[in-house]
């Protein structure tokens, strides 16, 4: 007699499960056994009539040698019922379905009213984002109308304040000399008549002018006494601007607005996702600042530092000053999300603006807006949705950037990325960046004896590529290595500690025991050699349960070529 | 012109990127037709706030017709059927009110004849105890953090499949998602029978 096995179980739940008939039938074909015993087809019949018949469940199962897979069973049938209410709730009608519908299945029932909730809620709360989406972009607008506005303002006091400048000179002259005398005047005398009125209009427009100036003035003096109040308070979080030497660079950033304050007495740390950094100007100069400033400082400040280890340092330096003021930021740039954890002991409020001094970056606050609460967990999304083509590109060509030096598990794409890289950087990735062919094989080892060797024929390209302060990526660029694809079964890595590389490497399942110490330094081959950890050997089918296997790889430089190098 | 515009440079990209529940087509869709409907609406009431939110309301229509009920709008542009939608709506709420203008059919230019679903259905109050119950529990669950909320949704009502979950969410493969669902799923019914009951 056939004897369901946990396998069976699982292929038995996916044939409940299937989406397609197409699909259901192959897994139909996987489990033909029990489908031709009848076995499904009594099960189904079940659970369509019989939802409660547990005693008839348990007799179908015991006949099929079942009887520790009755919970089991009884799970795959609430299963059956979620399924099928969730495609009868967005509306695909399958037989099964159409079959269930037709009788008085108390179970499914209740599912579908279940399932029709769930999803009328989700449709509430979606309905609920577009609106306040909707009405975020409306504010945007207002917003924007506002800043045209003072921009309008601004230009109306320029004119006035300069129309001004020019009426004091005029009222030193008296008004008869605006009247032009006889010798001057070409229009007879009867003209003298005309420039009177336009005398006497110069004038009281003259008089408007002045009281709308000293109108502005007093403006002004309110305003500058806000931009006062608030430096003083970044001044007091900061330090003041005038500490700033000419020499150091100075990245002004637009005025990133992003809703909230930080209200969070209860939380000992604060995360704050930013959504949609896309449209973050702010982020983008933040990240060009660090990237671009940085190695703009290296190559300007210190010509003879054509290696990557001062630019790491600096990035690295840099690094640990912004963990200094958040706890941790992740960047995801798939998502475009920025996410800062920021520390119980700080309130950040309302407009935030970015900007970099030195090698340093801040964060200013702006208290003059509408603010609103940000918990625990909250989501940001940056009012300004829509970025020129300028800063999308420049984000693009930062993010690609940011995506490589910030996972170890990116790479560069193709060889001829890396040649342009390579170039871009003039030399500056050390002695250890470049492409490299790589001849491995395997040796199978029992007891301390060399019992086969089996080369892999496969010579691949292989990227050495710096990734992040003193270390380095082996990338397998001829397996179509792609960006954020990597394959994650394996990575290696060369660090270097003190004067000398190791190499170290990591499988999905164990890490390499090895730590080989290379020395790259005018060489253009090497060695490394390792047995396969214990769990990956159990991955091995071998029936000698004492073998080990050693792999090991020979590298060759084929870019930069030793004359290059 | 954006690269985010150039992407939706035409009507059916903008349709394909709603039903991809993609956040920019919805902005896009908004911001494109707002003026015309605003300014076709003005012509038959004078609240500026309410036109504001019949329009809201209509769009939301339309992107739910687009991802619930396939719309495909063949021989209409999005415009059109979009007016229709406004058009109704005013003359539904207001039909009674004074303040409605007196319109022509001439002002009524450039709408959509057939018959179109242009109501939000009755969701907009949750007013079963189950429903409120299951709002309330999903977004207990999302200010918990976690991936729950977001999983339960991109499954039930976005109708991804495992293997897009998995990669959106940064699962290991689409089982692990399936498992994670499974056990979210059970923890909100628990909740909510809990509740229920």
């Amino acid at each position: 007699m056939l004897k369901l096995t946990t396998q069976h179980i699982d292929q038995i739940r996916n044939y409940f499960l299937a989406e397609t008939k197409e699909e259901s039938n192959a897994l139909q074909r996987n489990i033909a056994p029990y489908f031709l015993s009848g076995f499904l087809i009594e099960l189904k019949e079940l659970f369509i009539n019989h939802p409660l018949d547990e005693e008839r469940l348990r007799s179908i199962g015991k006949s099929m040698g079942a009887e520790e897979h009755i919970n089991s069973l009884k799970e795959i049938q609430q299963s059956y019922y979620e399924h099928l209410a969730r495609l009868y709730v967005i509306g695909i009608i399958n037989e099964d379905l159409e079959k269930l519908l037709n009788v008085n299945n108390k179970i499914f029932n209740e599912e579908i009213e279940y399932y029709s909730n769930l999803s009328k809620v989700f449709r509430t709360h979606e309905r609920e984002k577009l609106k306040k989406k909707f009405q975020l972009i409306e504010g945007q607008s207002k917003i924007h109308d506002i800043e045209i506005t003072d921009a309008f303002k601004q230009i109306e006091r320029d004119r006035l304040k300069s129309i001004f400048k020019n009426s004091n000179i005029e009222e030193e002259v008296p008004v008869a000399a605006l009247v032009p005398n006889d010798s001057t005047r070409t229009l007879g005398s009867k003209n003298r008549n005309i420039w009177r009125p336009i005398a006497i209009a110069a004038s009281i427009v003259g008089f408007i002018v002045l009281a709308g100036y000293l109108f502005i003035l007093r403006e002004e003096k309110i305003e500058n006494s806000r931009i006062a109040k608030n430096n003083e308070f970044e001044s007091a979080l900061f330090g003041s601007k005038n500490n700033l030497t000419e020499n150091q660079k100075i990245y002004e950033v637009r005025e990133q607005r992003l809703l909230g304050f930080v209200d969070n007495e209860k939380a000992d740390s604060l995360t704050v996702e930013v959504r949609d950094v896309k449209s973050m100007s702010g982020l983008i100069e933040f990240k060009k600042a660090i990237l671009l400033n940085e190695f703009d400082n290296v190559k300007e400040n210190d010509l003879a530092a054509k290696n990557i280890d001062r630019i790491l340092d600096s990035l690295n330096s840099l690094q640990n000053y912004l963990l200094s003021i958040f706890n941790t930021y992740t960047y995801d740039p798939n998502k475009k999300s920025l996410i800062l954890n920021i520390s119980s002991t700080d309130s950040i409020f309302g407009i935030y603006r970015y900007s970099i001094k030195g090698n340093k970056f801040l964060i200013s606050v702006n208290l003059n807006n509408k603010f609103y609460n940000i918990k625990q967990g909250s989501i940001i999304y940056p009012l300004i949705e829509v970025l020129n083509e300028k800063d999308l590109d420049e984000l693009k060509k930062i993010e690609d950037w940011y995506k490589i030096i910030n996972n170890p598990l990116n790479c560069v794409n193709s060889e001829n990325q890396f040649y342009e890289y390579y170039k871009n950087m003039d030399g500056r990735l050390g002695p250890v960046a470049g492409i490299w062919k790589l001849d491995n094989y395997i040796e199978a080892w029992d007891d301390k004896k060399i019992i086969s060797v089996d080369s892999i024929i496969d010579i691949s390209s292989w990227v050495i590529f710096p990734i992040f302060y003193n270390k380095y990526k082996v990338c397998d660029i001829d397996k179509g290595f792609q960006g954020e694809k990597a394959e994650k079964d394996f990575i290696a890595f060369f660090e270097k500690v003190s004067d000398k590389f190791v190499y170290s490497c990591q499988f999905l399942y164990a890490n390499c025991s090895v730590t080989s110490e290379v020395s790259f330094q005018n060489k253009n081959h090497f060695e490394i050699e390792y047995f396969l950890p214990e769990p990956l050997l159990r991955l091995q089918p071998t029936d000698n349960k004492n073998i080990r296997i050693k792999w090991r790889f020979k590298w060759q430089r084929v870019y930069p070529k030793p004359k290059d190098f | 012109m954006s690269k985010v515009v150039a992407l939706y440079q035409t009507e059916k990209a903008v349709i394909e990127g709603v039903k991809n529940f993609e956040d920019a087509a919805a902005t896009i869709l908004y911001n494109k037709h707002k003026d015309y409907c605003i300014r076709f609406m003005a012509r038959m009431y004078d609240d500026a706030e309410t036109i504001q939110d019949i329009y809201q309301d209509a769009v939301i229509v339309l992107i739910e017709n687009i991802r619930h009920k396939n719309l495909i709008l063949e021989n209409t542009s999005i415009q059109t059927y979009l007016n229709s939608i406004c058009r109704n709506q005013v003359l539904s709420r207001f039909k009674l009110s004074k303040k409605m203008k007196n319109i022509t059919n001439d002002d009524i230019e450039d709408s959509f004849d057939e018959k179109i679903d242009d109501w939000l259905d009755d969701l907009n109050s949750l007013k079963s105890e189950r429903l409120i119950i299951i709002s309330e529990e999903l977004l207990k669950m999302k200010d918990d953090g976690g991936k729950c909320y977001d999983l339960l949704a991109l499954f039930y009502f976005e109708s991804r499949t495992m293997d897009y979950i998995a990669q959106k969410l940064e699962y290991t493969n689409a089982d692990n998602a399936k498992n994670q669902k499974s056990r979210c799923q059970k923890r909100l019914k628990e909740q909510v029978f809990k509740r229920i009951q």
